[in-house]
């Protein structure tokens, strides 16, 4: 979807989006329902409560989110701006 | 199949991120009952295994498999590592160390790795002989591994059906088939 967020119009990727999002929720409430039983669950939902653990996940997350998409974006602005030093007849060697 | 070229392979290139996302927390939770040597020896295995197949790979699908199976396998090594070390070292300065450390060798690794292998194209060597290097050292820490990590004691018997009935294995089906179908509609 990210290179042409149009096909997000198409009913089979709209569906599988969906299905993508409504997963998390169903995680949550299954982590809720283990805990409830006593039986083991991946990650309990009162782990979230401690704060440190909380913020500490925020900033990894957020922090890899920049670095990722950043080292990706800057890797291709030679295509985005092309000059002529830059030009990407090396992409067509295999 | 056609052989790896950069337009096949560069939608893929963060694959191995996805699959090390997904077997980060089965691998966690598996470490606790099989014992973190275990897994990190596993792991170093798997990795080295991996980026040997890849280097060897013949087509661009086989190449991204492989890259995936790297990222399984350095989640098993990773989260062990960090138990091991807290498990070795008691709170304080040298463990800050220790743990800085272990964050070094990425960043480190990454920076070489694009030194060395650009050096590698350019050499005419080709991108193939930068897998061959990286599974030869893998490999031999593998050897290292296997001396110097510190034994545990665990109870060998019941481990499968311990494994089996102590990982919440729905918990890892969730959570995975979400990461994979989340970043797979919205890439």
């Amino acid at each position: 979807m990210s290179g042409n967020p149009e096909s997000l119009r198409d009913p089979s990727r709209l569906l599988l989006l969906v299905i993508a999002l409504g997963t998390i929720p169903l995680f949550v409430v299954w982590m809720h329902v283990q805990a409830g039983r006593g039986k083991p669950a991946l990650i309990p939902n009162s782990l979230w409560k401690n704060a440190t653990f909380s913020a500490i996940c925020m900033m990894v997350l957020l922090s890899w989110a920049t670095l990722q998409s950043l080292e990706w974006f800057i890797s291709l602005l030679s295509v985005f701006f092309p000059t002529p030093s830059s030009n990407p007849k090396v992409l067509t060697r295999s | 199949m056609s052989p790896p070229s950069i337009l096949t392979t560069l939608p893929h290139l963060h694959d191995h991120r996805l699959t090390q996302g997904i077997a980060i927390l089965p691998s966690g939770a598996a470490a606790d009952i099989l014992g973190n040597r275990t897994i990190n020896l596993t792991g170093t295995a798997f990795l080295g295994l991996a980026i040997l197949a890849a280097g060897l790979a013949r087509s661009g699908a086989a190449l991204i498999a492989f890259r995936a199976a790297q990222g399984v396998a350095v989640a098993m090594c990773f989260p062990t590592a960090v138990g091991i070390l807290s498990s070795a070292f008691p709170s304080g300065k040298v463990r800050n160390i220790a743990f800085g450390c272990l964050g070094l060798g990425t960043p480190l690794g990454f920076a070489a790795g694009i030194l060395v292998g650009g050096g590698f194209e350019t050499g005419g060597v080709g991108w193939r002989a930068g897998f061959y290097v990286v599974a030869g050292v893998t490999m031999g820490l593998f050897g290292v591994n296997c001396w110097a990590l510190p034994r545990e004691e665990r109870e060998g018997k019941g481990m499968w059906k311990r494994l089996r009935a102590e990982v919440d294995w729905m918990g890892v089906c969730l959570s995975s088939f979400s990461m994979a179908l989340l970043s797979y509609s919205l890439a």
